[in-house]
């Protein structure tokens, strides 16, 4: 089976450094880009999805990372997006630390839940050594994010 | 706020209220370090939802939520994303939005 973070990252899909630094403007700055992607039909809709997401239980996952993720109707196709800050993003984590890295996983609503959820553990999984995050946030180009996604096994 | 958008934000969340709800997804997601603390909140959040809507909508969504599992689904092509019945071309979107398939009671959203 294909994955998402086997697939190419579109350099739309990459934001080099977020504009915004608290949880909820990064989840609508998202949703905006996934919209003029082509990914998300309605970035209104997308970022009330992600934000209801963070309401059910907070997304990041600790040492700086964050994973929202969402499956809705408003999204076209399955998708990964990476957000980057290096000043850093308050997201509330348990461990106090800012969120610089942000992987946003999106699944049409016809996508079942466990395969959903199968696509958020790749992306925790890319992100979990020290090594793999600091080469995701140095990482110059969608190309090269891409080619670190694609070390996580399928 | 329109109709269409209070009814993709309802079937969204019952998309992550089944997420949280599932025995294998739920606990896939713990599993994942992803604590399920809010879900009282989300169900809140639902039932706030679900009293703005209209009653028309609310019977056609439970209607088609209890038979199919899933209530709203887009058009493409003029072709419902439920049933996958080509629409008749009297079939036109209203102004939110919003038709039901006569085919198979889904509520449609045309995009």
């Amino acid at each position: 089976m294909s994955t998402l973070l086997g697939q190419a990252l579109h350099p739309a899909h990459l934001i080099s450094e977020l504009k915004t630094r608290s949880r909820d403007s990064v989840l609508v700055e998202l949703a905006r880009q996934a919209q003029e992607a082509g990914v998300a039909l309605e970035a209104d809709l997308l970022s009330a999805a992600l934000r209801m997401r963070e309401r059910l239980g907070p997304t990041c996952v600790g040492r700086g990372v964050a994973i929202p993720n969402a499956r809705s109707l408003t999204v076209a196709r399955p998708v990964v997006m990476v957000g980057r800050s290096r000043r850093g993003v308050d997201w509330g984590a348990a461990d106090g630390e800012a969120v610089r890295l942000v992987v946003l996983v999106l699944s049409p609503a016809t996508m079942p839940a466990a395969r959903h959820l199968a696509e958020v553990a790749r992306a925790l999984a890319a992100t979990r050594t020290a090594r793999a995050r600091q080469r995701l946030l140095e990482s110059d180009s969608a190309e090269a994010v891409a080619g670190l996604l694609r070390e996580v096994p399928g | 706020m329109s109709g269409c958008g209070d009814l993709i934000r309802l079937h969204d969340l019952d998309l992550l209220l089944e997420e949280a709800s599932a025995g294998g997804a739920r606990q896939r997601a713990a599993g994942l370090g992803f604590a399920v603390s809010g879900l009282a909140g989300v169900e809140r959040a639902r039932a706030q939802l679900f009293s703005r809507l209209e009653r028309r909508w609310l019977v056609a969504y439970e209607r088609a939520q209890r038979r199919y599992g899933r209530a709203v689904v887009t058009v493409r092509d003029r072709v419902c994303q439920g049933c996958f019945i080509t629409l008749p071309t009297s079939a036109v979107p209203s102004s939110e939005c919003l038709t039901v398939c006569e085919s198979c009671g889904r509520i449609l959203v045309w995009r």
